[in-house]
């Protein structure tokens, strides 16, 4: 399935579309924004909600990549 | 190590001073642990927190004096007058840098002058504790009153200092300290501490180490290498090495703005249609773009190597505010629907003049503006009514008293305090985890007591937050107690290189269970004093809104359940 994939950290922001196998998990698609997202930690947003680690990437929507912060 | 660190004891009605060294079986205690510590053991709970029974307590951590990255915060504790409760806020700044330089772990303020205007200036040097006379500084705003101070001690010095709110005893006052570049810019800005600073009749406090030792280790040898693996650590950690270095805690606005939980027009919307203009991007770019003396990375005390602060240039490069954050960028703007960098960052500088929280009064002019008393997004009017405050005006009185006593005045129920403390620039409908941490905190709504944004947790789901804000007020509260900044958190990975610091500093080897465990004991300490002074489980909740009110933007309402909120006592 082809995702758009939001990519919006502060120093990387593009919009990309992604091809994403179904069963995908928010660790596999990490390894595939790895060009990307580089070494960066990252929050995954899908539809507005966090995916979070293990979750499955539903079929359709938009993701948005954010960077982790532990506060501000 | 040092032989033996003191606690310094200042009275402030008969002008002696004191000193007894730290309890010799407890040498790792500092910092939060052990303003926690004093207050419990020496202040009753009942007593007004402007008299002459609360006690002020400055402590650092075992770390401090030294240059090891991000452990340098200075730890005040008193008795809250905003809250009521027990009162912890630390910040960045040379203060505690240079207090571990002059061995002292605590430095203590006690009663207060009979004369309310009998101000004084605390010399602090290797010579001992000096009274000079702080008449002349009354009623300057926090930046004349620094150079002023500067000008008369020299510029080797650090201070700790108060503004016009402290003086007026203002329940929205903060203290503030200087920073590395001698500009009075970390804040112990929460819970009306400046207040209680102002009622001890200090105005300031002289951290003169000239003449001091280096901070002396245990094991230099080994404490210079964890200082270097330390680094190394912190310059590969992302986070660290390039998300706070380079944007700074705004870059955390586009999270919260994507949970639905940035608080906008007082906390009735979590997302904010100009973000984009005053995020982190926004806000990196246009300190580039403007040049002079702007910069988009600054350490806020010695040796810190991760550098979130920054200094926000006007449009002729000339500094207008240091810094510039998350905080204030929420408070100040997106919850007052201002969507301008530079008068977010005018406004910020204002509340810093006044020494006032931010937070507090960014919370207070959104109250004020939900029930019509100003306009919502008219930033000259925010401006204007924060200037009352140093007027001593009515209307300046009654922000600078807090957001619950602007509500109150204004008949307001759309009030977000928790112990009548203004939340933070987290929508706890959004992040519920930090709701539970507002609620349950023995601070009241204070995201630094455990914020749980970067948890793996599904953050608008109710369920696991209590566990989460548990684990992360526990945390909080062991880094807190090492003086350390919560940003090193990312960067200590299994924890060895500051456990390593610790021992090689101080000749004592712990684990990381056993600092847990003390932080549990502070925690405890803390919700014992706030029970005496009167604070339950009916004080350990959101406002009604919160339950009530959907945020559109998250569609959430904060659904934690308050049986569960109880649990929060068995930490």
């Amino acid at each position: 399935m082809t995702l758009l994939c939001r990519v919006n950290l502060p120093w990387r922001q593009t919009d990309i579309d992604l091809e994403v196998p179904p069963g995908t998990d928010k660790e596999g698609l990490l390894a595939l924004l790895r060009e990307q997202v580089g070494d960066a930690e990252v929050f995954v947003f899908f539809n507005g909600k966090m995916l979070l680690s293990g979750q499955t990437v539903p079929e359709s929507g938009e993701i948005l990549i954010l960077p982790v912060l532990s506060g501000g | 190590m040092d032989a033996s660190p003191r606690i310094v004891r200042v009275n402030c009605r008969t002008r002696s001073t004191g000193s007894a060294p730290l309890p010799s079986d407890q040498p790792l205690l500092g910092a939060r642990a052990l303003t926690a510590a004093l207050v419990h053991a020496e202040v009753p709970p009942a007593c007004h927190a402007l008299g002459p029974h609360n006690k002020l307590a400055l402590a650092c951590g075992p770390l401090a004096g030294t240059l090891a990255s991000s452990v340098n915060r200075l730890s005040i504790g008193a008795k809250s007058p905003l809250t009521g409760g027990i009162k912890e806020s630390n910040a960045g700044g040379t203060s505690a840098y240079l207090m571990g330089r002059l061995g002292i772990r605590a430095l203590v303020l006690e009663d207060m002058p009979e004369n309310a205007h009998d101000w004084a200036v605390l010399h602090v040097s290797v010579d001992g504790v000096r009274f000079d006379n702080g008449a002349d500084l009354a009623g300057m705003g926090v930046y004349a009153k620094a150079e002023a101070l500067f000008s008369r001690y020299g510029d080797k010095v650090g201070l700790t200092l108060i503004g016009p709110g402290g003086e007026m005893r203002l329940h929205a006052a903060g203290v503030t300290n200087a920073d590395p570049d001698n500009a009075p810019s970390r804040f112990n800005g929460r819970g009306g501490l400046g207040a209680v600073m102002g009622s001890k009749g200090i105005q300031a406090i002289v951290w003169d180490a000239q003449g001091a030792p280096r901070a002396a280790c245990a094991d230099q040898a080994a404490f210079t290498a964890a200082m270097k693996q330390l680094a190394a650590h912190i310059n590969s950690t992302p986070q660290t090495a390039e998300t706070y270095r380079k944007y700074g805690t705004a870059a955390v606005m586009d999270v919260t703005h994507a949970l639905g939980a940035l608080p906008t027009r007082n906390f009735s919307l979590g997302r904010f249609a100009a973000k984009d203009s005053i995020n982190a991007r926004a806000l990196h770019d246009a300190i580039l773009a403007r040049g002079g003396e702007g910069r988009i990375s600054h350490a806020c005390m010695p040796g810190c190597l991760i550098q979130c602060s920054n200094v926000f240039p006007d449009q002729q490069g000339k500094a207008l505010c240091s810094p510039v954050e998350y905080e204030n960028l929420g408070m100040l703007g997106s919850n007052l629907d201002i969507g301008d960098l530079d008068a977010i960052a005018r406004l910020n500088r204002l509340c810093n003049d006044l020494g006032c929280d931010t937070i507090e009064l960014g919370v207070a002019l959104g109250v004020a503006m939900h029930a019509g008393a100003l306009p919502y997004g008219d930033a000259a009017a925010a401006e204007a009514a924060l200037e009352e405050i140093r007027r001593g005006a009515p209307l300046g009185r009654i922000l600078g008293s807090g957001a619950g006593v602007t509500g109150a005045v204004f008949g307001c129920r759309h009030v977000p305090v928790v112990k009548n403390q203004g939340m933070a620039a987290y929508d706890p409908r959004g992040v519920k985890g930090v709701g539970v941490t507002y609620a349950t905190s023995t601070q009241g709504a204070d995201h630094t007591a455990g914020n749980t944004i970067r948890a793996n947790v599904d953050h608008h789901s109710p369920d696991g937050q209590l566990e989460t804000s548990r684990g992360s007020q526990i945390m909080c509260a062991v880094l807190d107690s090492l003086g350390c900044c919560l940003f090193l958190g990312a960067a200590l990975g299994d924890w060895s290189v500051m456990l390593e610091l610790v021992r090689a500093r101080t000749g004592v080897s712990t684990t990381l269970d056993e600092l847990k465990d003390a932080a549990r004991r502070t925690l405890r300490l803390e919700r014992d004093f706030n029970r005496r002074a009167g604070l339950g489980d009916a004080h350990d909740r959101l406002p009604d809104f919160m339950r009530e009110e959907r945020n559109p933007d998250s569609g959430q309402v904060f659904d934690v359940r308050e049986a569960d909120l109880r649990r929060m006592a068995e930490i």
